[in-house]
């Protein structure tokens, strides 16, 4: 008589050996990529199985896509360490766990005090086969109306209290550091003029042209 | 209770290293609170630059096409996949190195526009049909016939004519030439608009003057302007000249000549938007004609037909640099006083014959345009 397929179960943990590390439900793992010149995986732990001797262990998982990944590609608002909570599942056998790693909600990550190399920050859910995200609308600052990049140094107007791209002021990164005051174009149009002229002065009088990228 | 495990074996110590800090924005004494604007995310992809994760060498890097390092220099990054390509195994062929960012074929993802049915086509051109409009050019048309004709035959030999260009009779033909150029147009997200525009923060105008010319410019003679108005009443009754836009996988959209085009045709007039030469010196723009060049620089105009334009932007140009490529040339641009303002003309410079392609000399007044990776 044939002894029926034994069940598979649900482990509350699972200790991979290789990193010397236990995973639960509610993770976050780096996984190892099928082309190793890409960067790892970044999945959120769903639930972890194995068969009944506790061997086999596969961890169901949800993919975090990286911005350049997407149907939109990487945009220069996005923030270096950024993922996307996407609607792709996934079964992953333990093996291919490299490490854990924590994705920071947006407004946690902008308080840490040093990012690491397993720190990451989701700001979206991203709908894998639209190219949807969500939220789909955003607090946009300075007059290039773009969301935040956390990478980005920006100054903020003492008038309007909007955020700007030292680049969208022609100023360069070393100029906005050290600037005291600061006032917008608009705030400064109205009426500030003493602090104008002070402000004109530290202005940078050629623009930088934005050049193709190539090879050197 | 059992203490915690201490794992001191060094293997099984993983390196953590730290990137940069993450600089947050520059905070207030008091926290006032800031305005907030909002933005549907579609919007700003549509208008947010692209951008890569940088590799920390790109001393290695191969053109995807040829599989070729040499030529650094002209091996563009694309600012999406972060691929090497060489400007000329791009298909089509990039000219000149672009401004700011750049995308391969790929990831542009060319714009697949559907065939135009016959309305469409006739909306899109903005065309009205009149036919006693067309009894009365008709009928004038008879009377031009009519005085050339008792014109002396040596007054004929003296200077040679501009002449109109001569519609395809058969209506279908002629929509389909025109529905190629509306696709064309609108694969690139362009207005048809077939005389020049002006429009606020760019040129008004009253820049546009003819007296303002460094060293002159030719004047239209009366013969030559009644043969442009003649080519603007047919092409208002949507009785375009006979070419076909196509798409060539080097040379990107060309034009062809769908029907005998005579010597000394005008082709078309170079259309666009009119904006001054300082304020479009670093544009990307790829289909910029000079208008005027004054005595000085800040007189300048420029023609951009990157919004809006005609069949004339289509129109391939020769390679400078090949003797083949110089022998192409069947058209030429030619700049003209008309009325006190400037205006750019293509007219043929031999017989083109059905069948063959535009092509005219992108440095015909100053040696500029890097044409050397032309066909």
């Amino acid at each position: 008589m044939a002894k029926p397929k034994a069940p598979r179960r649900t482990l509350e943990s699972y200790s991979v050996k290789h990193i010397s590390k236990t995973i639960r439900a509610g993770d976050c793992v780096l996984m190892r990529p099928s082309d190793l010149s890409k960067p790892s995986y970044v999945a959120r732990i769903e639930r972890i199985e194995a068969d009944a001797r506790g061997s086999n262990v596969k961890i169901h998982v949800r993919w975090y896509y990286r911005p350049e990944e997407s149907i939109g590609g990487r945009r220069q608002f996005h923030g270096s360490k950024e993922v996307f909570l996407s609607d792709h599942f996934d079964v992953q056998s333990a093996d291919t766990i490299e490490a854990k790693c924590t994705v920071h909600s947006f407004k946690s990550y902008t308080k840490l005090d040093a990012v690491g190399n397993d720190d990451f920050f989701c700001r979206f859910e991203y709908n894998s086969s639209t190219g949807a995200f969500n939220p789909d609308r955003v607090a946009v600052y300075c007059k290039c109306e773009m969301p935040y990049n956390p990478d980005d140094l920006m100054v903020q107007c003492e008038g309007c209290t909007d955020w700007f791209h030292p680049a969208c002021i022609d100023m360069t990164v070393e100029e906005a550091k050290r600037l005291d005051h600061f006032f917008c174009e608009n705030c400064s149009a109205e009426g500030q003029k003493k602090l104008q002229n002070s402000h004109s002065a530290s202005r940078h009088s050629d623009t930088k042209v934005d050049t193709k990228r190539r090879r050197r | 209770m059992t203490p915690a495990t201490t794992n001191s074996s060094p293997s099984a110590q993983r390196h953590v290293g730290f990137s940069r800090r993450t600089q947050a924005p520059r905070q207030l004494d008091g926290d006032s609170p800031p305005v907030k604007k909002y933005r549907m995310l579609s919007e700003i992809m549509a208008r947010a630059p692209y951008a890569v994760v940088e590799r920390e060498t790109y001393s290695d890097l191969l053109c995807d096409q040829c599989g070729s390092g040499e030529l650094p220099e002209e091996l563009l990054l694309c600012d999406k996949c972060d691929k090497g390509f060489h400007m000329k195994c791009v298909r089509p062929i990039v000219v000149r190195i672009p401004i700011g960012s750049w995308l391969c074929p790929n990831c542009q993802g060319g714009k697949r526009v559907r065939p135009f049915s016959q309305k469409k086509i006739i909306d899109f051109f903005g065309i009205r049909r009149s036919s006693d409009d067309a009894n009365d050019k008709r009928s004038s048309q008879d009377a031009k016939k009519r005085k050339k004709c008792s014109r002396p035959l040596v007054l004929h030999k003296k200077k040679r004519r501009l002449l109109p260009f001569v519609p395809t009779k058969d209506l279908n033909r002629r929509l389909k030439q025109m529905g190629s150029l509306a696709s064309a147009l609108t694969a690139l997200n362009m207005e048809f608009s077939d005389h020049l525009t002006y429009l606020p923060g760019m040129a008004p105008r009253c820049a546009n003057q003819a007296l303002l010319e460094n060293g002159g410019m030719q004047t239209l003679s009366k013969e030559d302007m009644e043969t442009l108005e003649q080519c603007i009443a047919l092409s208002k009754r949507g009785e375009f000249p006979p070419f076909m836009v196509v798409y060539d996988s080097r040379e990107g959209y060309t034009v062809e000549a769908d029907d005998l085009i005579k010597d000394m045709t005008i082709i078309a007039e170079y259309t666009g938007d009119v904006d001054y030469l300082d304020t479009r010196e670093r544009d990307d723009c790829d289909s910029m004609m000079t208008l005027l060049l004054g005595a000085e620089s800040s007189q300048s105009l420029v023609i951009c037909a990157d919004k809006r334009g005609n069949i004339a932007r289509f129109i391939s140009g020769i390679n400078n640099h090949t003797q083949e490529g110089r022998k192409k040339q069947n058209c030429k641009c030619v700049r003209y006083n008309v009325n006190g303002e400037c205006r750019v003309f293509l007219v043929a410079i031999r017989d083109i014959s059905k069948g063959e392609r535009l092509y005219y000399d992108y440095n015909g007044h100053e040696y500029q345009y890097p044409t050397h990776h032309f066909v």
